[in-house]
Order: structure tokens, then sequence, then C-alpha cells
């Protein structure tokens, strides 16, 4: 996919130019280039936010939920911590991969869904738990996999 | 800020500023603490924890580096629990750190060794990490990485972008995947790197080293077909001897060059001669381009006119700065201009044909072997300089040949293009292009020497950030009526940190001079990135005065007074910004931008 | 969830505007005097005293300081902070302008994790409705009281929950911790003085300054005042967000929420410590077990030396990687355990571990490699036949 410079510039226009605002807008840049960041989307976050790309490359790097690889439609979150381990998030994990034919941190042929582990989402009363964009599924039942996925085929 | 406050270490009282730090105190107070991500040179990071001390009150042991002393403190730096914290962290480190000694550059001069060494490392306490090895990033012309031997200690990250206001490296992931980076993992060849090689000056490790050409000068220097010229800058010389044992500041120039003709170069030259030649060409062009400013009005011609010898400095204004590339000089950097004169004028004088001559640099700095390699570079026909070496890498050479300084004679440059003026000399401290070209630009104006005690241009000379000064043209002479009265300002920068603000000003339009040099090493060219490691402020001031000296005992003392600059204006180059001159001497520079081209 | 109504405070009712307009109508310095007194302890997991460091931001002298509210709840098994911003927000924003008054700043901002994206435009409509509602009607003395509320988004860091990395990464940097001191309160967001408080601590605030210290003072322990939430989850029957008088028993809580053959607990989350039967008795509260607010349950069927390499995976991923013995300890530490688990080294290798713990305990640069020692150090002492004699 080409990157809609254009599209990136107009969000740079909606937020004031304060450092604050620099990780709301990577998530809107994120979100624009298809739930990732592109070499050419991440140089012009550089030029228009006057920051050298050494420091938008560190910055991005170090958060898990930036990628500047590229990344499917949908983002499949499993949690792996603790509470949800143990209540069968690994299992649910495998099942995921099975029925996805991707290994964690993959994207899917079609690039339609991108699976990847993730840090407790909070959602630990509902263990195992999982994040599909940004909607939560708690006590996720291997059942139910599959019609949970159908909503986002 | 200047409230003294008394500090006790190990029962040793030093009294110290509020908010210097407990590692200051230490110092002082003669106690060594183990370093690896502290550097006199470097903001604060505290990350390596070696340096960690018993602070009494404190729950924690503390980082010295980073621990501001507000009010008085009693600190314990060799209890049994401070020792094993620093000798635990040091085994870590050493488990992620992919040592092999025997082939590392740093090998003897290594600081990790070094301290594995002091605290008795035995054994591997832990497994060695199992990460992926890096391959070795050999693209740039100038800079090596080496990454399996990085330890993390962010000196280059913070040297590149705190003190070269370059930002080439940053930490990059998190966790146990950090790393230090490139932008996108892109080779250090395709990022913005001006080649200064001050990341490599101050790496604790082999993780970052400069391009080793000296294999191929040992070829070249075998081959029997193959004259081999060498040039030496006058920073290495007042550096080198520090390779060899002596200490920083002592003056090894003359056993040098007995060194070099020993390990089989066929000439050696000083490149003190090309700076002179330097000066007369930037002089004129300055005056040049004053009269076209002050009497034509040209709005095309543009004032300040920055120094170019500095190839790190012109890498870092044409990424940065690429639309004004108009306010450079256009004189080639002496290295350079003296690789053209060789290969044409000198070649002919010896009577070799110049596809045989090979011409070798010594020089301070990791940017000249990329400057060398310009394509631009070629303007006697052939690569006008053919190999940059480094200080270290000369060092190396010379003691891989048995050669040591201490057992050498004192041997003088050969002649023909083989002396400088003391002009030339002072090229290697920031503030010496400035004085040698004022000595000369004024007297060819007014006729009579600079007004200054045995010529020292003294506000020009020194550390400090930026420094400025500007002299009156009165009584000039009849051609420059031009300029009678003209207040001439300069101002000099070192280190490009120091450079961006001038830069900054210039962009803005607030920038008031009429000539800036700009050197990209802290210090210029004595600081240089391809100098012995380390390099302090101390080690740097030290230079300096060595450099200053060779200055004052040489007899002439000013560029356009050096008789063999003047004949040889005279039997080959016509006059000073000759087309001759333009030919050879002059260059052109590229308009790079900060961002990488996509291939 | 509650276990007795009349301990309900953070939980509890709450008119909107009733806490500030109690602020307003006393002077800043008598509202950082009742925090004190209240003997509050701030929620995100450290219990310093909040007053106490209202006080020292309150004294900063500059031209602009910062509430910061951490939202960036990411130890594992911690969902309280949700709960309240989804269930209680007024509360919270309230607290923030409460915190600002006090302190003498006029712009919050809640640090959101990025996981929690999905509240950002509930949330945003709830400072709208503060602002208009409430506190556009305010008055300090003659001028109007202004303050301004911002959420930040996180994106995946559980270090950004520490309080300098958090204002790193407000100012567009990697979240790494700084050396202290200098303090927040000192230097801190944009370079200038900044408080920041977990939410609940702003939650309760507002109950505080609207009922009085000494009603506050009536709950919890001497040491530790008043009420906690605590997140409750794992092998227990109904696991939820609980609010407990603190010096509540550790055993009364598994009670209460169903644990039955319960083998062990994480108290304090992850960054906490393991605890087994014979720990039942002791209290949550300060000086006793952590009342970090995170409680994990573990049943006989757990495998420990499982949780423990999850535990240890997680702080490895989760460093920030800058400190030698964070980054490189937490690595070790895990591939030690794995490497005796498959035999490759001896259990005396054990030891060595042990000297590990004890240098990351002493040196690491902040406090999540101070504390990686505790869930090792705990689980591998309850259960060294489980985990090294295997
Ligand atoms: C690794 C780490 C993670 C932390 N995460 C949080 C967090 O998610 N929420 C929080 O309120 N405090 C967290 N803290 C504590 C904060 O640094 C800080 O102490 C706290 O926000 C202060 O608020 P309080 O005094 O109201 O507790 C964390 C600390 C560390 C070292
Ligand atoms: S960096 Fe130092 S310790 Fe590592 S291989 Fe080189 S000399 Fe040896
Ligand atoms: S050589 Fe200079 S510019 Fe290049 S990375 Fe090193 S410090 Fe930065
Ligand atoms: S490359 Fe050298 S200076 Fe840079 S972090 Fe690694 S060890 Fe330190
Ligand atoms: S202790 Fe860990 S998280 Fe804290 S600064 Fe060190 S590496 Fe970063
Ligand atoms: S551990 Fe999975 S949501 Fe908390
Ligand atoms: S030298 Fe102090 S932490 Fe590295």
């Amino acid at each position: 996919m080409s990157v809609n410079l254009e599209r990136i510039r107009e969000i740079f226009s909606d937020y004031s130019p304060e450092k604050g605002n620099f990780m709301v807008l990577l998530h809107d840049v994120q979100k624009a280039c298809g739930n990732w960041l592109p070499e050419e989307a991440l140089m012009e976050v550089s030029k228009l936010a006057k920051m050298p790309l050494n420091k938008v490359y560190g910055f991005v790097s170090f958060y898990t939920m930036f990628s500047t690889q590229p990344r499917g439609k949908h983002i499949i979150r499993v949690c792996k911590d603790g509470p949800c381990a143990v209540k069968g998030s690994l299992m649910l994990a495998d099942l995921l991969m099975k029925e996805l034919d991707v290994d964690m941190g993959e994207t899917t042929d079609d690039n339609h869904f991108t699976l990847e582990e993730t840090a407790c989402i909070g959602t630990c009363t509902a263990s195992p738990a999982m994040m599909i964009d940004d909607e939560v599924y708690g006590n996720v039942a291997p059942e139910s996999l599959n019609s949970i996925l159908k909503k986002y085929r | 800020m200047s409230e003294m406050i008394k500090v006790n270490i190990d029962g040793i009282e030093v009294e110290v500023e509020s908010g210097a730090t407990v590692l200051s105190a230490c110092e002082k107070a003669g106690v060594k603490v183990p370093v690896l991500c502290h550097h006199p040179d470097l903001n604060v990071a505290g990350v390596c924890r070696v340096c960690m001390v018993e602070i009494e009150g404190m729950g924690n042991l503390q980082a010295s580096c980073a621990y501001p002393v507000t009010q008085p403190l009693t600190v314990k730096t060799k209890t049994n629990r401070v020792r094993k914290a620093r000798r635990m962290n040091l085994d870590l480190v050493l488990a992620e750190h992919y040592g092999d000694c025997y082939t590392c550059p740093r090998n003897g001069n290594c600081e990790l060794r070094t301290l594995a060494d002091e605290y008795g490392v035995d054994k591997f306490k832990f497994p060695h990490v199992d990460k992926p090895r890096y391959a070795k990033d050999t693209k740039s012309f100038s800079i090596i990485r080496d990454q399996d031997k990085c330890i993390h200690c962010k000196r280059c990250i913070r040297t590149c972008i705190d003190m070269q206001k370059v930002n080439v490296y940053e930490t990059a992931n998190k966790g146990h995947d950090v790393e230090i980076q490139v932008a996108l993992n892109k080779s250090i060849a395709d990022v913005v790197c001006i080649n200064c090689g001050q990341c490599v000056n101050r790496c604790p490790t082999g993780a970052l080293w400069t391009q080793d050409v000296s294999d191929q000068v040992w070829e070249d220097i075998e081959n029997p077909d193959l004259f081999v010229i060498m040039q030496t800058a006058p920073s290495p010389r007042a550096a080198i001897g520090e390779e060899f044992g002596y200490p920083p500041g002592t003056r090894v120039t003359k056993k040098l060059n007995a060194a070099m003709r020993r390990a089989g170069f066929d000439k050696v030259l000083d490149t003190n001669f090309a700076a002179d030649l330097t000066i007369m060409e930037e002089g004129t062009e300055l005056l040049e381009r004053l009269h076209k400013v002050i009497v034509k009005k040209d709005k095309s011609v543009k004032i300040p006119m920055f120094t170019s010898c500095s190839p790190g400095w012109v890498k870092f204004i044409e990424h940065y700065y690429p639309d004004h590339l108009d306010h450079l000089s256009t004189c080639k950097s002496p290295q350079q201009m003296y690789g053209a004169v060789i290969k044409t004028y000198y070649a002919e004088k010896i009577g070799i044909d110049p596809s045989k001559i090979r011409t070798v640099a010594l020089m301070p700095c990791s940017a000249k072997k990329y400057e060398c390699n310009r394509p631009e570079m070629n303007a006697s026909g052939y690569r006008d300089v053919d190999y940059g070496l480094t200080t270290r890498e000369m060092a190396m050479m010379l003691k891989e040949a048995g050669l040591h300084l201490a057992d050498m004679p004192t041997e003088e440059f050969d002649p023909v293009l083989g002396e400088g003026s003391g002009a030339g000399m002072i090229f290697g401290a920031t503030g010496g292009v400035m004085e040698a070209a004022i000595r000369t630009v004024y007297e060819l104006v007014t006729g009579r020497p600079v007004p200054f005690e045995r010529l020292n241009i003294t506000p020009v000379r020194g550390m400090e950030a930026i420094k400025e000064a500007s002299l009156k043209l009165e009584k000039v002479k009849k051609e420059y009526k031009w300029l009678e009265g003209v207040e001439l300002k300069i101002a000099v920068a070192h280190g490009t940190a120091n450079a961006k603000i001038l830069m900054d000003k210039l962009v803005d339009g607030t920038l008031d001079y009429h000539f800036i040099e700009v050197m990209a090493c802290p210090g210029g060219c004595l600081g240089g990135g391809g100098q012995p490691i380390p390099t302090t402020p101390e080690i740097r001031k030290a230079r300096a005065n060595a450099i200053y000296q060779e200055d004052e005992e040489i007899e002439i003392r000013k560029s356009h007074e050096n008789p063999l600059i003047q004949k040889l204006y005279k039997e080959f180059l016509g006059k000073p910004g000759s087309h001759k001159s333009h030919e050879l001497l002059h260059t052109h520079y590229t308009k790079r931008g900060q961002y990488f081209v996509k291939d | 969830m509650v276990k007795a109504k009349e301990k309900r405070i953070i939980t509890g009712k709450f008119t909107p505007g009733s806490g500030i307009k109690a602020a307003l109508a006393g002077k800043p310095e008598e509202v950082v005097q009742e925090v004190i007194d209240s003997g509050l302890r701030g929620k995100g997991g450290a219990g310093f005293p909040a007053g106490l460091k209202w006080r020292f931001a309150a004294n900063e002298k500059s031209d602009m300081k910062t509430i910061i509210c951490n939202a960036d709840e990411g130890e594992p098994g911690t969902f309280k902070d949700k709960y309240l911003l989804d269930n209680h927000p007024m509360k919270v924003l309230e607290g923030m302008a409460i915190a600002g008054y006090a302190i003498g700043a006029d712009k919050g901002i809640i640090y959101l994790r990025g996981e929690y994206a999905y509240m950002l435009p509930s949330l945003e409509k709830n400072i709208e409705d503060i602002k208009k509602n409430v506190f556009s009607k305010l008055k300090v003395g003659k001028k109007k009281f202004e303050f301004d509320i911002k959420v930040r988004l996180g994106a995946g860091a559980y270090v950004c929950g520490e309080e300098f990395a958090l204002i790193e990464s407000l100012n567009g940097n990697r979240g790494e911790p700084r050396n202290k001191p200098p303090f927040p309160i000192q230097k801190g967001y944009l370079e200038k003085p900044t408080l920041v408080n977990n939410v609940e601590t702003f939650a309760t605030v507002s109950h505080i300054i609207e009922k009085g210290a000494l009603w506050f003072g009536k709950f919890g322990t001497k040491s530790s005042k008043g009420t906690k939430l605590f997140s409750i989850s794992g092998d227990v029957k109904y696991p939820g967000v609980y609010e407990f008088e603190l010096g509540v028993k550790l055993r009364d809580v598994l009670e209460l929420v169903g644990a039955e053959n319960t083998k062990s607990v994480q108290v304090g989350g992850f960054s906490g410590i393991n605890v087994t039967e014979s720990s039942f008795d002791k209290t949550l509260a300060h000086g006793d077990l952590p009342a970090g607010g995170s409680i994990i349950v573990f049943n006989k069927d757990r495998d420990m030396l499982k949780v423990l390499k999850n535990i240890l995976e997680f702080f490895e991923e989760e460093s920030c990687g800058q400190c030698t013995p964070c980054r490189e300890g937490a690595y070790q530490l895990l591939k030690g355990i794995k490497m005796i688990e498959k035999g490759e080294k001896s259990i005396r290798y054990y030891k060595d571990l042990c000297d590990l713990c004890a240098t990351m305990k002493d040196s690491a640069k902040c406090g999540l490699g101070l504390s990686i020692p505790s869930p090792f150090l705990s689980i591998t002492n309850n259960f060294k036949d489980e985990i090294l004699y295997r």
C-alpha cells in the first residue's frame, strides 16, 4: 500500500505542535497507514514534527503498539500474562495460530489478521482475554473463537 | 550554584560545588571509581551501574556519576556491598558482550577489558546471551560498527546527539532486545553521519571503529612500481606520542618523520605547507567575496564565508543546511589541495609519473577517509589522495613494524614541498585557521602585521564554545581602499553543536560576521575522531599547547611568507584564485538533506 | 462487590462538585494540610505519603506546574484504575483539580495506557462535562476557577507507569526512567514541577476533602489509613475489584472472593511478593504485605515454575532496557531458571542467581529493576522443591 502523505499532513494539522501530542498523533498515523508505520510515513512524521528520524525510530520501536512491519487489517492481541496464562491463554494462542495458519507476530497471507501477544489488558476478571483492534474479549472459550473471528472476516 | 558542600569520601573530606556529582567528588578526593557509561565530555546517563557507591542514609546503592551533591554526604566506595554490585554488573555486561580480544582493535586500550582486569574477573559467572550475531556494518568509508561488542552504554548516542547535534544513533526496542541503532536499521553510510568519529573516540569497547586501510598502504609500500608519499597533519604529531606512552602534549614530529621513512614511505611531507596554500586561496576568496558584496553589491555572493577544511563540518552543512552551501568557501581542505598538487606539480618536479604515485595522508580525522573518496576529488586526473590514515592507524602500523618512537632519531620533512609555516601548524587547534588567515589577510590589506603581541591572536584561541573578535582595517593599502575603516568581524566554532548555533542564526538572518571558522570536532582537529583514545578536555588542552609551542618555534609564521608557497605560485599556479588554482584547489558541494534516498 | 457497606469510600456515593467546592473554601495550604493529616498514601504502588508530596510540589516555585494522573495501569492483574475511570470518573477528575488548586497548577494530564484507548471518548466527554457543569461555576476569591484536563495515550510499555518514564513518554521520548534526584516535583513534564499521582489517589482525595481528614482517619491502620481498591484475579470464584479497609487480613480477602485450594498468592502484582498459607494471616497494609492493589491467586493445580517463568518473561520484555542490572539481570534470572530446569546448570547456580538478585535490588535505576528480585526470591523460596528439584 502506498502511503498517503496528504493524510499524514492532515493529521498533523489536527493537533497543536505540543510535544505531548506526539503519541496520539502517531496512533492516528499508524491507523491511516493500515496498522503499521512504513518508512515513508516515518520520514514524513519526522519532517512535520521536526524530530530527527533516529529519534522517531527510537520512539516507535520502544512502544509495542507501534509496528514498522506491515500488519493486517485487524490486530488480534492475546494476553499472555499470569492471570490469563494460568487460565488458558496460551492454548488460546495456539488455537489462533492454527486457525489463522500464522506464527505469533505474523500476518495472514490475505493481510487480514495479525496475531500478537500483549501484556495484561486489565481484563483479568475474565481471563483468558484478548483484544481485536480496540475491542476487548473476556472469557474466550475455544468454541467461541470462530464466531468472534467471523465478525471480522 | 557555587555554594560549596562538604563530602566525605572513605574518610577523606572534600568540598565540591552544589550540583556536582558524587563521582567528581571522588575524583577530587583521589578515589578512583570505575565507570563505563560516564565520559567527561558527555551528559550523564547513569545506565551501566558499575560506578555504584554507598551513600549514608540511602537505602540502595547510588550511581556516583548521576548523583548530585546538594547537601553534605558521607560516601563509601570500598565496602563489600559496593564491590559485589560493581563486579556483578560487570559480569552481566561481559555476558552480553561478544569478546574476542585478540582480533579486536581495542585490545590493549579497552575500557571493558581493563575493568575486567581490575576487578579480577577470572571466569564468566553467567552464560553468554544467546542473541543472533550481528553483521558488521562496514559500508561507510569512515566508521565500522560491530554491534556484537556493544554494551549499551549510550556514549555514542550522547556524543552524536548532544555533543555533535548530528542524529545518527538512538536506542531501539525495549527490554532485552534493546540495541543501539541507526534509524530504521540502515547502514551508517546511508544516513546523516558526518564521519566525525567522535563516537568512535568515546566508545569504551571495540563496537565502533574506523575503517582500516593500513593493509592496502603496506601493500603499496611494498610494490616496487609505486611511489608512496606521506603527508602529515599537525594534530597527529601532537598526539601520536600518547600511543607510545608519552604524556599528552609531547611533540614527536621529527621522530615520527624518521619512523615513517623507516616504515617505507618514499617521501614525508608536511601538510602545513598545504595549509599555507589554503590560507592563500581562502584569504583571497574572502577578499573577493567582500569586494563583490561591499563594492559591487552583488546579492548572489554570500557573506559570512565559512571555512571548509573540516570534511565533517562540510557534510554537516550539506545534510542540515543544504540551502546555505553558498556560504562555504570553495577551497578544498589542505589534505585534498596537497593531493592535487602532489600528483601534478610535485610529480613533475621529482620526475615521477603521477599514475605511479600513491598519496597517503596522516590525519587526526575519520572524516578525511570519506573526503578523499568523494567522487569529485580527482582534479589531478587521479585520486588526489589515495588513503587517509588516522593517528591510531599510523601508531598501529608503526608498532607492527617494530618502530617505536622512543628509539627513533629526529629527522626533517622532505624539501621542495616539505615545509609549512607556523600558521599552517596551528590549523590543528580550534581558531587556528582563523588566526592563520587573519595574519595573512590583515597584512595583505594593510601592509602591516596583525596588531597582536608576537602575532598571537589570543581572542580566537582557547576552548570556549564560540569565540568572536573584530579587527578594524585602517590605513589600508591603495588597492584595498574600499576596505578602509571596515570592522572585520570573525567567529570561531568547534564541534558541530556550536556550529549549529551559528547556522540557526544564519537562517534567522541574525548572524553578523564576515568570516567564520568551523571545525567539526571539539577543540578542532586535535580532538579529531581519529586521535588516540581517550580524548578528554584536559588532553585536548595539552595537545593545543604542543601545537602553539611549535608555531612559536617556527621561523616563518605567516603563510604568505612561506617561500615554497611563493615558488609554487610563481612556477605553477600563477596567483591565488587563478584559473589553475580553481581547477585544482577548489571544489563544489552536494545538497544532501536529512533523509536517505530509497533504493 | 464490597465487604461492608460503611467502609465504602472510594467506590461510595459522591456528589460531583462537593470535593472541589470544599477545597476552594479553604486556602491551598489548608488543602495540602488536610491531605497530610489524612495520612493518605499514594495508591500507585510505592505508598509514598501523598500529602508530603503535595507539600513539596506546592513549595516549588515555577511559572508552570502540571498535575499528572497516572492511568498507565500496566501491572499484570491490575484493573482497579480502569474500574474507577469507567465508573467514578468525576471523582478522579475532581481530585486532579483539587491537587491543582493545592499546589498551584492549572493543567492536568491523564496518561491513559494505550490498551485502554477505547475509554478515550467517554473520558473526554466527562472532562467536558465537569468543566462545563462544575469548574466553570466556581470562583477562587473573585477570579474564575480554571483547570484544564487532557488525556494522553500510552502505546504499550509497562515501564511508562514509572513516573519519569511516563513524563519522558509525554515529552515525546522513549519511556526511559531518569536518574533521581531531581524528582518530578522539581523537574518533570517539560522540565517543570510535576505532581504525579495514581488514579485511585485522586479519587480518594475528593472524598477526603469533602468529608475531612478526621473522618478518613477512622479507617485503616495506624500507618495505612483509609481503604484501598484491590484487583483480584486468578483462581477465585468471584474475581473483580474490591474495596477493603487497609489492614484487612489476606485470609479474609481470600475467603470472600471464593479462593479454594489455594497454593499461593501473588500480592502486589508481578512486582510484589508471593505468599503461601503460612502468611495468609498477614495484613494488607504498609509495612506488612504490599498493598499495591493486585492479588493473583493460584490454586494447587498451578505449576509455579511456569508462573515464575511467565513473570520473568514479562520483566525481560518490559524493562526499558537502559540499565545493566535490570536488562541483563532479568534475562539471566530467566535463563538461569531454565538451565536449572533442563539440568544444564547445577542447583548450586541458584545461589549465584540469589546474589544477582541482591545486586539488582541494590543497583537498578528504577523501581522496575529494583523489584524483579521480589517475585523471584519469594517464589523460589516458597517452592524450592517444585522449582529447583524437579
Ligand atoms: C515499573 C513501574 C511501573 C509503575 N506503574 C504504575 C502504574 O501503572 N500506575 C501508577 O499509578 N503508578 C505506577 N508506578 C508508580 C509511579 O512511579 C508513581 O510512584 C505513582 O504514580 C505515584 O502515585 P501515587 O503516589 O499516587 O501512588 C509504577 C512504578 C514503576 C517503577
Ligand atoms: S571490546 Fe575489549 S573486551 Fe571486547 S573484544 Fe575488544 S578488547 Fe576485548
Ligand atoms: S561519526 Fe560523528 S556523525 Fe557519525 S555517528 Fe559518529 S558521532 Fe555521529
Ligand atoms: S557502540 Fe560503543 S559507545 Fe555506543 S553504546 Fe555500544 S559500547 Fe557504548
Ligand atoms: S531498572 Fe529496568 S526499567 Fe528501570 S531504568 Fe533500569 S532497565 Fe529501565
Ligand atoms: S493478565 Fe490477561 S488481562 Fe490481565
Ligand atoms: S558510570 Fe555511572 S552508571 Fe555508568
